[in-house]
């Protein structure tokens, strides 16, 4: 790929400067490791969070969590509903003295410092929210376009990493890539915008190297129809799954959004949030009247496993799951995508080795 | 940038009680007339919900509304005057085009009639109706559930009553009312609809299980399958395709449907 990119290598102390600069227009949001405050008494939680220093930056664990909540919030403002009292005190209320007024956005442009699946997570969801059905998700749009992506990187992949099978361990997609080396730091920068803020003093700089093989490969199936709904598999799941969440949660593409309307006592109106949602706990699909649907886990985890791996390519025509396997490393009950993906592959092979059955 | 989750305040003109959970709400708000789209409909502190336009009137749009829910319960002390908010209509509709010269049965379970009231009437309400045999099918739980009694009847009274339109109303029990009509579910029925065969277009519309009933018996009247058309009815938080709620497959009702033909319902398992 023949771009013009600027390269710079700097030591640690240099990079102080250099971040000081980039901060003063750019919040930067990376991996950062906070002791103690992991799942379990002792360990550390490593999350995206807003970084001050490169120094800080955690460049070689796998987080916990991914990115997902810079684009969507996990509560978000929409709106509020304001009522013009005094047009409409005396005569009966006007539509014109009510109006929903949309909830402005103070958020800074944003560097994110992501892996390539991650990367690939974010095409995801701008398939999802910018272009699907016709419709742009106006707040989805409003922070993706302060963002820029920042590519470190993942020389090998984690335990229960499988990127390599869903294609997403590879990417060009990014404003710049910065490697952390022997006493400071190596970038390359394709964005001009961000390019101002780096030396230029370096022409060598190896490119970014990706993770090449899983260490457990799977085979992603092809086609899927209902056939499968009814096997065993689901009501084991529906045994262990105790409907918590976490795997939406920890989810890089996990999307999905109730909204809520909360008083405001000092806005004077009332404010509509959206906030997270997730179909693998009770009364995602509720109606009004009390009409339920997949009312079992097993049949929840089914319908959130194939749209990650069938049901949103047929749609979008990428994978949804980028094979990151966070959801297995948060399932309390061990509850694993990679192997529920191999129990889907053996019942399809089982199927066309016997027709009959 | 246009904001698709902003909603537009708007006044109620009028309400029409029905029975005491279904209310019917003419709106000051004028869309296109496309039976079978729906609403985003919302109050302040309560929320938001899909609702089916019932009714495409020249002073605006008719909700028919079952108190059942969060944001229902508010809609029901509104008064005429009072403001809600809206956005829409989203969703397809019902493929008038297809039904052009044919024989239409219409299949309704309770309140869903509101949601194919608008296909009825823009039959009814045109001089040169362009079916060649309307007949609709209408069950409730009982007769004081009984739904637009008077445009039932209305119907009945209508220009298509020259033998080409058949309105059946059925309940599923009596209660402790006196009902000479018939009893029963209405896929009870369907075989005795005059005429019904491989050419008749459908369109059911209810709560789940009734559909199901009722396609299965459809078929057994060899109705073909891409003759039949169903309105599904699924949670719903922002009727773009965007908030996951209504997704079936690789389906959002809210975009793709509500209205499927059953050729693609028959794929949409929740």
């Amino acid at each position: 790929m023949a771009e013009k990119s600027k390269m710079a290598r700097f030591s640690c102390e240099e990079g102080k400067g250099i971040f000081d600069s980039l901060s003063k227009h750019w919040t930067i949001i990376a991996p950062l490791e906070r002791p103690g405050k992991g799942r379990f008494s002792g360990t550390a939680l490593v999350s995206y969070e807003e970084v001050r220093s490169f120094d800080e930056i955690e460049f070689f664990k796998k987080t916990q969590f991914s990115a997902k909540s810079v684009l969507l919030p996990i509560r978000q403002a929409m709106f509020s509903f304001r009522d013009n009292k005094a047009a409409a005190s005396g005569a009966a209320s006007d539509s014109r003295s009510h109006k929903a007024e949309e909830a402005d956005d103070r958020t800074r442009p944003t560097i994110i410092f992501l892996r390539s699946c991650d990367i690939h997570a974010i095409k995801v969801m701008d398939a999802h929210f910018l272009n699907s059905g016709g419709y742009t998700d106006f707040y989805y749009q409003r922070l993706r376009q302060k963002v820029k992506l920042f590519l470190i990187e993942c020389e090998r992949p984690f335990e229960n990493c499988f990127c390599v099978s869903f294609k997403t361990n590879k990417t060009d997609d990014w404003s710049a890539f910065i490697r952390k080396a022997e006493g400071g730091y190596e970038i390359q920068v394709k964005d001009e915008q961000l390019g101002a803020y780096f030396p230029g003093n370096a022409e060598d700089i190896a490119p970014p190297r990706f993770a090449e093989q899983d260490s457990r490969p799977v085979k992603i199936p092809q086609d899927i129809d209902t056939s499968i709904f009814e096997d065993e598999i689901w009501k084991e799941y529906t045994l262990r799954c105790i409907a918590c969440g976490r795997c939406t949660i920890t989810c890089p593409t996990c999307s999905c959004f109730s909204v809520q309307d909360i008083l405001c006592e000092d806005k004077a109106g009332e404010e509509r949030k959206r906030i997270w949602s997730s179909c693998m706990v009770k009364k995602f699909s509720l109606l009004a009247g009390n009409h339920d649907f997949r009312i079992k886990e097993g049949d929840r985890l089914r319908y959130r496993v194939l749209h990650k791996i069938y049901d949103f390519r047929k749609r979008q025509g990428i994978n949804m799951c980028i094979g990151c396997g966070r959801c297995d490393d948060a399932c309390p009950e061990y509850i694993s995508m990679f192997k529920c993906i191999e129990k889907i592959n053996h019942i399809i092979e089982a199927r066309a080795a016997r027709p009959d059955l | 940038m246009d904001n698709i989750y902003l909603p537009q305040a708007v006044k109620v003109l009028e309400i029409r009680k029905h029975t005491p959970v279904e209310w019917s709400f003419l709106l000051d708000y004028k869309v296109k007339e496309e039976p079978g789209r729906f609403v985003m409909v919302s109050l302040a502190f309560a929320g938001e919900a899909p609702v089916s336009i019932s009714g495409f009137e020249s002073r605006g749009i008719e909700l028919t509304i079952r108190n059942v829910g969060q944001v229902t319960s508010h809609i029901f002390k509104l008064n005429p005057g009072d403001i809600i908010y809206l956005r829409g209509p989203y969703g397809n509709s019902f493929p008038l085009d297809k039904f052009k010269d044919e024989h239409l049965l219409i299949i309704a379970g309770g309140s869903a009639l509101a949601a194919v009231k608008p296909v009825i009437e823009h039959y009814i309400h045109k001089q040169n109706s362009t079916l060649r045999r309307l007949d609709v099918l209408a069950g409730f739980k009982s007769p004081r559930h009984i739904l637009f009694r008077q445009e039932l009847e209305g119907w009945k009274k209508s220009h298509m009553s020259n033998k080409c339109i058949d309105i059946e109303i059925t309940v599923d029990g009596e209660e402790d009312y006196a009902w000479l009509g018939s009893i029963g579910f209405v896929v009870n029925f369907i075989k005795n609809v005059k005429g019904i065969g491989k050419d008749t277009r459908v369109i059911v519309i209810g709560p789940p299980l009734m559909m199901k009933n009722s396609v299965r018996e459809l078929l057994a009247c060899e109705v073909k399958e891409e003759n039949i058309w169903l309105s599904f009815e699924r949670h719903m938080k922002c009727g773009v395709g965007k908030c996951g709620h209504c997704r079936i497959r690789d389906k959002y009702v809210c975009i793709d449907g509500p209205v499927f033909s059953y050729t693609e319902a028959k794929e949409l398992i929740d």
